[in-house]
């Protein structure tokens, strides 16, 4: 009943992924954003919506800075390469000419609303002569003059002076004077910089790489023909650099695998029926996994694949045990039925022990883990499945392995290893005690941030930096948000914060230095009528230009109609897409964002905003540092519960309290291994704590097939070397990953497998069947 | 034969780049020539100005006069006097300041101030290499009307042309007409004359010759000789 409910479960999974790749290969999508490392739960709808928009904004922007002997050359390397980027339509270069542009056009309606500081002061201070003649002084002095709209709209050239202080205050980029290369040396050569967003993100790590090339390309014409230095900033770069180093990874660790499988398989079986079920089995998990992330998460993470890649080694031990235990006995006797029960139970043991250690994976608040650990359960769950309803059709044939060199490699590292078991016992027990020492007193070092789990390509990390410093305005990861559910009670939220700060409200830039309240814009609107009314300023303005009064009616009727005309923080979003998303609304809510400039006093600010009861300080380095390395130590804690839940298995199913102490040999696995790291001088991480889960689920895996098949050691002996020999080299090869986090995973699960192997195929020999084995090989 | 005739073209090649080469440089020599002829030779001078500008929907032109002083060391200083008293310090490409109608210093701010005082500060300190480097120099024809014509994008937003001419006579000496048309449409053009040169040497004697020249508003030499003490 059982096989025929797992054969009907298995046949509508392998339909389901056929149909999946046959017609839905479209769907599959693979995800290279990095924010899947940041732990930092957001459990407010409306913040969590706010806070990604803001993520995906910096996300989707990049930063191109043009540098130069001379500023004519750079001027015009900035136009070649802003005119070439232009024409790429997923594209739209940010200029702060078109900023500025589309900011005066979008202003201009509103003018009447809008007044700086000065100008509110001359407002209540001045009389309508002062205003006026001012106004005038003004017009005749040398290099005044530029005005930002006609005359006849703002004849007093009040408009135009708050545009220019106002833009002057937003101060897009730094001097250039103010800016010091990486090194600390004063940058003088002049630079521009300007902003390009990319208004459809390239879905696929291939477009992702045609665009890199295509903006790499303009930028190398550009440099050939006007001798200048172009770099690049953006989390756009990382992701494709990442993206690119995951697809190497992905690339050694499958071939690498699949060849090490595929030339194991050969050599040993000489048979193609096997290789077959191995194979089908790997396509089937691997195959199921991507169709259950899809439809879960919608994509596969890049990391996911690269951790799936490893799966392989770890699926293709189901076939290799299965086989094993159907091998053609020299002595011609068939399989009991007995055998075969607890060949089923052992497997079962072995998958629910990999399934533990990868879904303890899920226990981590990384949105990574949970994917990883999803793909890993279904990827082999099915791989197993597959086995098990296979299995019985490959094995109708007489299986014959070549079992000399591999009994000869076991009786070798049993005489290494297991000619003196109490030794080894004590030597591991010693070992693991010594690194415990280690680890406890000198203190291993550990690294919660997250910049350290990624390799970047030093020119790019180069890049990077040289841009920060000639561009970076505000300070990375840090910010303020301020909310309510009406666009005043965010207003007030700001100027309550801006007059905490005092005359350090120069160090944040906001709404307020876009936009006034809505309330301001009024009360702007109100204080000009002593410019605009009948023989107010603008009348004695015409009069002392030696003009006709009458010539005041137009701006005075522009004025008048002007009236209860308000500008919405969203309606100049709409009309400046170019701007950030410092203002989101949601669900009748409203988020806005407050940006740090930097060398800002952020105790001061942070303590500022502290005070104010709709605003709250955000860190996000700081955040997620310290979420990472919470996830850290509460990740140890979940290790030690999921050993306290394996010791109650083994207890209750071999109904001894003995059996607990099998548990002894993944824990002496696991701090040899994590000793080993520290020693070696690689600061353990949350990576290498969930690795541990698998030296764990991995170990069990062994100790239970060692344990279980005592009927048949010399061949379980067989079955579990050649399933450690993949799983190592899958293992062995993430090791070998240019990803630090991969790496870590792959350096902990190699060692500490490695333990588990050597005491596996050391520990549970019986006296007899070493002598029959002898005997054997012998033969 | 091949060989011969790439070896025939690389020549031709090379001289045509040569030539280029050394048509630029000659030009750019000439532009400077140009330009030489109409610039200040000394580094401190003073004398008075008559300014006109027209703006685009304003129709009465709008005149002023008054004096100034330059040196290279300080920078300069622009005080009118008709209409009314006023006074601007460019101190350099950055720092510039107004004298409001209380007398008080107060700093200019906005983009337009910067480039424009740019401009003028290096024309005054006759920084013949900028102009003959970042703009097309030419002289009109039997106008004597030396035009300056901006190469580069970057400066073509903000300036169209700009006209130098320089006149000498005995009766009043030397006088240079500047005409500076910007990208708006609006013309400035400034009459500089009765222009006295002072053999000073120094950022000190600079400063005693500024308090010469303005004994009531010395202040304003401060301002030229330290800009630091007056950006609160």
């Amino acid at each position: 009943m059982i096989s025929t409910l797992s054969r009907v479960i298995f046949i509508a999974a392998v339909v389901c992924v056929a149909t999946f790749f046959t017609l839905g290969s479209k769907h599959i999508k693979i995800e290279t954003n990095l924010n899947d490392l940041n732990p930092t739960k957001v459990s407010d709808k409306g913040l969590k919506f706010a806070t990604d928009a803001l993520t995906q904004d910096v996300s989707h922007r990049f930063i191109v800075v043009v540098k130069g002997q001379d500023e004519s050359s750079v001027a015009e390397a900035v136009a070649l390469v802003q005119a070439q980027l232009s024409e790429i339509d997923s594209l739209l270069v940010l200029s702060n000419q078109n900023i500025q542009t589309s900011y005066l056009a979008a202003l201009s309606p509103y003018r009447f609303n809008l007044l700086s500081e000065q100008q509110r002061l001359a407002l209540m201070q001045s009389t309508s002569d002062e205003l006026a003649n001012n106004a005038i002084r003004k017009l005749y002095q040398l290099g005044d003059g530029v005005r930002l709209i006609p005359f006849e709209q703002d004849p007093l050239g009040w408009f135009s002076d708050y545009l220019i202080t106002s833009l002057d205050n937003l101060d897009f980029t730094p001097d250039a004077a103010d800016v010091s290369s990486p090194d600390g040396a004063l940058d003088t050569e002049p630079f521009e910089s300007f902003a390009v967003s990319i208004r459809e993100y390239p879905e696929n790590m291939a477009q992702q790489q045609n665009l890199y090339q295509t903006i790499k390309s303009i930028e190398s014409q550009v440099s050939q023909a006007i001798p200048v230095t172009i770099l690049h900033s953006g989390m756009f770069f990382f992701a494709v650099d990442s993206a690119q180093s995951a697809k190497a990874d992905i690339q050694l660790i499958a071939i690498g695998s699949i060849v090490g499988v595929l030339l194991l398989m050969l050599l040993v079986f000489r048979s193609l029926l096997p290789l077959f079920l191995s194979l089908s089995s790997i396509a089937i998990g691997v195959g199921f996994g991507v169709f259950v992330s899809t439809l879960v998460f919608g994509s596969i993470h890049i990391l996911t694949i690269v951790f799936g890649a490893s799966l392989i080694g770890i699926v293709v031990d189901y076939s290799l045990h299965y086989f094993y235990h159907f091998l053609s006995r020299e002595d011609g006797a068939e399989h009991t039925s007995q055998q075969t029960k607890t060949l089923k139970r052992a497997m079962l043991l072995s998958v629910l022990t990999s399934l533990i250690g990868y879904g303890a994976l899920t226990l981590s608040d990384l949105v990574i883990l949970k994917k990883v650990a999803l793909f890993s359960c279904s990827g082999l769950l099915m791989a197993w499945l597959g086995v098990m309803v296979l299995g019985p059709l490959v094995t109708k044939r007489p299986i014959i392995a070549r079992q000399a060199f591999l009994k000869r490699l076991i009786v070798g590292i049993q005489t290494l290893f297991a000619s003196h078991p109490r030794v080894l016992i004590c030597l591991g027990l010693g070992l693991a005690c010594l690194g415990g020492v280690n680890l406890l007193i000198y203190n291993a070092s550990t690294n919660d941030d997250p910049r350290k789990f990624f390799h970047v390509s030093p020119a790019l990390l180069s890049q990077e930096q040289q841009v920060a410093s000639l561009t970076e305005v505000y300070e990375p990861g840090r910010y303020l948000i301020v909310q309510g559910e009406t666009s005043e009670q965010v207003y007030q939220g700001l100027e309550s914060f801006y007059t905490e700060l005092g005359a350090d409200s120069n160090q944040v830039s906001s709404v307020l230095d876009w936009l006034p309240s809505p309330m301001k814009q009024q009360q702007d609107y109100a204080l000009q009528q002593s410019l605009y009314q009948d023989n107010g300023a603008i009348d004695t303005f015409f009069t002392g230009l030696g003009m006709s009064a009458s010539q005041s009616n137009a701006i005075k009727a522009a004025y008048l109609g002007a009236e209860d005309r308000v500008l919405g923080f969203s309606t100049l979003k709409n009309d400046l897409s170019s701007l950030p998303p410092l203002w989101v609304e949601h669900e009748n809510r409203i988020f806005s964002f407050v940006l740090i400039r930097k060398n800002s006093d952020l105790e001061k600010i942070e303590m500022a905003a502290q005070r104010i009861s709709n605003m709250e300080y955000v860190n996000t380095l700081g955040t997620a540092m310290e979420a990472l390395k919470a996830q850290r130590i509460t990740g140890s804690q979940l290790l030690l519960v999921a050993y306290a839940l394996i010791a109650l298995m083994l207890a209750l199913y071999y109904r001894k309290v003995s059996a607990v102490l099998l548990l002894l040999i993944p824990i002496v696995a696991s701090i040899i291994t994590l000793s080993t790291i520290a020693m070696i001088g690689q600061p353990i991480t949350v990576f290498h704590i969930m690795a541990l889960f698998l030296v764990l689920g991995l170990g069990m895996d062994y100790i239970i097939f060692a344990k279980e098949m005592t009927s048949h050691q010399a061949v379980t002996q067989q079955a579990i070397l050649l399933s450690a020999v993949t799983s190592l080299l899958s293992f062995g090869l993430l090791a070998f990953s240019s990803m630090p986090i991969v790496q870590a995973f792959g350096s902990t699960i190699l060692i500490g497998n490695s333990i588990n192997f050597i005491a596996a195929i050391s520990l549970f020999n019986k006296p007899s069947v070493q002598t029959e084995k002898n005997l054997n090989v012998n033969a | 034969m091949i060989k011969r005739l790439l070896q025939q073209k690389l020549m031709c090649f090379s001289i045509v780049l040569f030539s280029h080469s050394v048509l630029a440089d000659s030009q750019i020599e000439d532009e400077k020539k140009l330009l030489a002829n109409i610039f200040p030779t000394t580094c401190h001078f003073s004398g008075q100005f008559l300014q006109q500008k027209r703006i685009e929907g304003l129709p009465v032109p709008l005149r002023s006069d008054g004096d100034f002083f330059f040196s290279c060391d300080l920078g300069l200083i622009w005080s009118t006097q008709s209409p009314f008293e006023d006074a601007l310090l460019y101190v350099n490409a950055s720092r510039n300041y107004r004298i409001n109608e209380r007398g008080e210093i107060e700093p200019l701010s906005g983009i337009a101030h910067y480039s424009m005082s740019k401009i003028f500060l290096r024309l005054l300190r006759g920084d013949t290499d900028y102009f003959a480097n970042e703009f097309a120099v030419s002289e009109v024809p039997e106008t004597g009307v030396i035009e300056l014509r901006p190469e580069s994008g970057f400066m073509q937003k903000g300036i169209e042309r700009i006209d130098f001419k320089k006149n000498q006579s005995l009766e009043h000496g030397v006088s240079l007409q500047v005409n500076v048309v910007d990208a708006t449409g609006q013309v400035t053009q400034v009459s500089i004359d009765k222009i006295t040169e002072h053999e000073i040497e120094g950022k000190r004697n600079a400063f005693e010759q500024c308090e010469k020249l303005y004994p009531s508003t010395s202040k304003w030499c401060e301002v030229l000789r330290s800009p630091a003490r007056f950006d609160k």
